[in-house]
């Protein structure tokens, strides 16, 4: 039983790092909760099956399309709402608000463009998976750890490596002095965006297969993404991705020998403590709670 | 009968007061950005709920809500000391979701899922307030109170330390003044109310379950704040007032019934969101917080 | 204050003049025409069974083309989120502003429960289509409902797997709902009357989409079958991840889930095999009529509450035919449901108890493959 379990904390640590590390990546660089994250990954699900399924294009070219969509969905949201209240100086907690409201207009929008009823993409046919020491796998499954774990190396190097990927970091760390050396604090936040809505489009893709389409599940993907994405490290890819892991095997192993209610239970007390006693995170860098 | 109608949202709305300007306190006042005001709520409506159906009076069940909150209201204070700004926000919402896994689990105590119906409407000297009239006086009367100990707390030497705390918390230390107990107080205080105001939802919805104290409920309660402009207690009773009756103008709005439920939803966000782009400090805010 | 903040109070302030003129207006006109107000969650995470029931009314509407006798139909729908609390605001507003005849709600048995002293003390019918809390029952005289309680499928459930399949050992798993608990409490209790062991009882949250180790740790008990309480997009994800898991159990629904067009089509082969229970439809060509019209109107199959949902309407229109020359409208449909007796609706043979519970036969049903159903049996 063992291995099963360790599996089944992988597939559920791994659609957690996907939300988590689009999510952590815009925390990082700009420095709020934005919570309508959940809605760039609903609304991309439902686009990839609104291609694929209603429009009959082939897989391949729903894929990039989707993955095209969610960034350009994230960059607006970015333009149009986020950009109008950092001019007008607003604080953080007002762009949580503000991400809430775009989250509810979303997940109406999707209720009123698709219905209410459970959507299936249907690409993969449910089959039995196969034996893999000593636990059972779907090949989709393994699609969906082997992405997670490449997104976070690909997410490093482009962290360390690219021009726009130390611009990132330059802004995170300090946003003044930034822009002193001559980075366009907005152009980041943009790019920010940009990059870590394309990671929601793979999250949506992958998900939407793996668990099918209902208008909420951004929502319900947000608060597990974000609980993981806490308990790496806020404002680092690398820990929220390490948290959600982390999170996942919580959950599988804790209520194998608690009661299953208690799954949620698990994921919130296991966020409290980590904010009480090492609220940086896992992997957070210990900059004195502020 | 139109009145019926007015009068149930006034109770609503008497209802949101208590619960907002009580927000207001730790959020506005002294800078404590707590999301785990609903968990206050759902506490204090759990309390005066199984007390109630346990056949205590009113002001007992009334009272030990609102104790009981103020109690748990102090652990989060002494847990989440060290917490600031967005930890700070994160770790109070893990709260609201612990409070919500243990109602929703602790079937024992809570029947769980299944919720508490028939709370028995409350009376005080033999006077039972049956009907939604008299209710509404007692909201009233209730929520009068509350505001007056609420502004007179802000106007106080108390409330004036709270304010130095949330401007620079390190200066008022060096004052000498002990900032982790007042924090507490500030706190303690907050979620008293945040528990009479859900005793009262109880006794009045004379139903509760665990659904009716999550995240959606949360939103509604930190946009008044916020939309009233933090630290200001005149722009919280508007922003109640305008967020109460805000969906109410929508139900009168002709949609076709295909798109009635979303649609509704979608002005409702965009309304908040339009408030919120054209006021990111809230109708009377005076300060910012960071 | 600014300008921009005056303006959109001066339009909130105007909405409502306008809205209370309207009412105020139009409210009084009612000679000749009936209101039927609508509750049911249509955005949220419960619209999934909130639009179905709706869209069953808009096609009863239709085909009485929205008149009964002489009179005009208004249907006046609100919004409920499944939330208590926004389910008392709507019905407050249906029965004070609207002044309704009768309520088709609410789905949720919360928002059920948190209304029914209202519309009971306004002396409003009410008809939830969805509801199944056992303590609906007694919430009142004027509290009405189209589906069977809990208590009674998880009765006859417990008493077709004890008694006619002959199982005596079963794990549970249900979805930590208000559906789901109500479920599994009835089938328990019944099934351990009867003598049978449940060996493990697990649970999964509203909204989840992995049930895998629960399987797991059912799949290592030593049991004969797995009994599930689910809604319609968990049993996709159940279906399929015990298929995946190789899980050879038998699997028994206590969940009309299986019925819904939308779970067999995504379940696919998963769904072979399985057993489930529901209240009897009246295999016939009032339901095959049904279901044409209602795919010709919204181009796909109805989903589950559909079927409630317009019998719930056409309830109320039955009454309202009955009730000629009466001036208290409310009342008169109230005192007529209760003489109703073995109607044959679309979702079923409908009687109404003494409490405003629907008597129907239930039926056991087996999915051969390929979505074919075949009914293994009728208690």
């Amino acid at each position: 039983m063992f291995p099963q379990l360790l599996v089944n904390s992988l597939i559920a640590g791994a659609i957690y790092a996907l939300v988590a590390s689009g999510f952590s990546l815009i925390y990082s660089t700009c420095k709020f909760v934005h919570f309508a994250h959940g809605a760039t990954i609903a609304f991309s699900a439902y686009f990839l099956y609104f291609l694929f399924s209603d429009l009959g294009l082939s897989f391949g070219l729903s894929v990039i399309f989707t993955i095209i969509f969610a960034s350009l969905l994230g960059w607006l949201m970015d333009k149009v709402v986020y950009k109008k209240l950092r001019q007008r100086k607003a604080s953080k907690v007002i762009l949580l608000m503000t991400s809430f409201a775009l989250l509810i207009f979303f997940e109406s929008l999707i209720l009123m463009l698709f219905g209410a009823d459970v959507k299936t993409i249907g690409y993969v046919k449910i089959a039995r998976g196969f034996d893999f020491l000593g636990a059972i796998i779907t090949p989709l499954q393994i699609v969906i750890i082997a992405v997670s774990l490449v997104l976070l190396v690909l997410l490093y190097f482009f962290m360390k490596r690219t021009k726009i990927g130390k611009a990132m970091r330059a802004v995170a760390d300090n946003k003044e002095v930034a822009e002193v050396v001559g980075i366009s604090a907005e152009n980041i936040y943009s790019w920010a965006f940009i990059v870590g809505s394309a990671i929601a489009g793979i999250a949506a893709i992958l998900v939407g297969l793996e668990q099918n389409l209902e208008p909420m599940m951004g929502t319900n993907l947000m608060i597990k993404g974000f609980t993981g994405a806490i308990i790496g490290g806020i404002g680092s890819v690398p820990g929220a991705v390490l948290g959600s892991f982390l999170l996942g095997f919580a959950e599988n192993f804790g209520i194998w020998f608690l009661p299953s209610g208690y799954k949620d239970a698990i994921a919130f007390a296991i966020l409290f403590i980590f904010l009480l006693f090492r609220h940086q995170g896992i992997l957070g860098i210990g900059r004195n709670s502020k | 009968m139109i009145s019926a109608y007015l009068i149930h949202l006034l109770i609503l709305i008497g209802i949101y007061l208590i619960l907002a300007i009580s927000l207001q306190l730790s959020v506005g006042f002294t800078g404590l950005l707590n999301l785990g005001h609903i968990a206050f709520y759902a506490i204090g409506a759990y309390i005066s709920a199984l007390l109630a159906l346990a056949g205590l009076p009113f002001w007992f069940c009334f009272l030990l809500a609102g104790i009981g909150a103020m109690f748990f209201g102090f652990l989060l204070a002494i847990s989440t000391n060290k917490l600031k700004g967005d930890y700070l926000a994160l770790a109070t919402l893990a709260f609201t979701f612990v409070i919500y896994a243990i109602t929703l689990n602790w079937t024992g105590l809570t029947r769980g899922p299944l919720g508490l119906p028939g709370i028995p409407k409350p009376s005080l000297f033999g006077f039972t307030f049956s009907d939604n009239f008299s209710f509404l006086v007692l909201v009233f009367v209730i929520a009068l109170i509350s505001y007056l100990i609420i502004t007179r707390i802000t106007k106080s030497p108390f409330g004036r330390v709270l304010e130095a705390i949330r401007d620079d918390e390190l200066a008022t230390r060096v004052l000498g003044k002990n900032t982790f107990k007042m924090k507490s107080y500030a706190l303690g205080i907050s979620a008293f109310f945040a528990g009479i105001a859900g005793s009262l939802y109880a006794y009045y919805i004379t139903f509760i379950d665990p659904s009716s104290f999550t995240l959606s409920q949360l939103i509604p309660v930190l946009a008044i704040v916020i939309i009233g402009g933090l630290a200001s207690l005149k722009g919280t009773i508007i922003a109640t007032i305008i967020l109460v009756l805000l969906p109410e103008p929508l139900r009168f709005v002709g949609f076709p019934s295909s798109i009635i439920g979303p649609a509704r939803q979608m002005i409702y966000a965009l309304l908040l969101l339009l408030i919120l782009i054209k006021k990111p400090r809230g109708l009377y805010g005076r300060i910012e917080l960071e | 204050m600014s300008k921009t903040l005056q303006i959109i109070i001066g339009i909130i302030i105007i909405a409502i003049i306008v809205a209370l003129v309207f009412v105020f207006g139009t409210g009084k006109t009612t000679e000749g025409l009936v209101k039927i107000g609508v509750l049911a969650p249509l955005t949220g995470e419960a619209s999934q069974w909130g639009v179905p029931p709706k869209e069953g009314i808009e096609l009863a509407l239709e085909l009485i083309k929205n008149r009964v006798d002489n009179k005009k139909v208004e249907v006046i729908y609100e919004d409920t989120q499944c939330d208590p609390a926004k389910g008392v605001s709507a019905v407050q507003k249906l029965i004070n502003i609207d002044e309704v005849d009768a309520i088709i709600g609410a789905v949720c048995s919360s928002v059920t429960l948190a209304i029914a002293p209202i519309v009971e003390k306004s002396e409003v019918p009410l008809i939830s289509p969805a509801s199944t809390s056992p303590k609906i029952s007694d919430a009142g005289d004027y509290v009405f409902r189209v589906v069977p309680s809990d208590a009674l499928r998880g009765e006859v459930f417990a008493d077709y797997i004890k008694n006619d399949v002959g199982l005596n050992k079963v794990a549970i798993l249900y979805i930590n709902n208000e559906g789901g608990a109500g479920n599994k409490d009835s089938f328990k209790k019944r099934f351990e009357e009867l003598g049978g062991k449940i060996v493990a009882i697990e649970s999964y949250a509203q909204g989840t989409k992995d049930v895998k180790t629960q399987l797991m740790k059912i799949k290592n008990q030593n049991i004969q079958a797995i009994v599930i309480v689910s809604y319609p997009a968990d049993s996709v994800i159940i279906l399929k991840q015990a298929q995946e898991l190789g899980l050879s159990l038998p699997l028994y629904f206590q969940t009309e889930a299986l019925e819904d067009p939308f779970v067999l089509e995504a379940a696919g082969e998963s769904a072979n095999g399985v057993i489930y229970i529901l209240q009897a439809d009246p295999s016939g060509r009032e339901v095959e009529k049904f279901e044409n019209m209602f795919e010709e109107k919204f181009n796909r199959a109805p989903a589950l509450y559909a079927a409630e949902g317009f019998d719930a309407f056409n309830l109320i229109i039955k009454a309202i035919k009955e009730c000629k020359a009466e001036t208290d409208l409310s009342s008169c449909i109230k005192d007529e449901l209760y003489t109703i007796k073995n109607y044959q609706g679309v979702s079923g043979t409908i009687t109404f108890d003494g409490k405003g519970d629907v008597l129907k036969p239930m039926a056991i049903k087996k999915i051969i493959e390929n979505g074919k159903k075949k009914v293994l049996m009728i208690k």
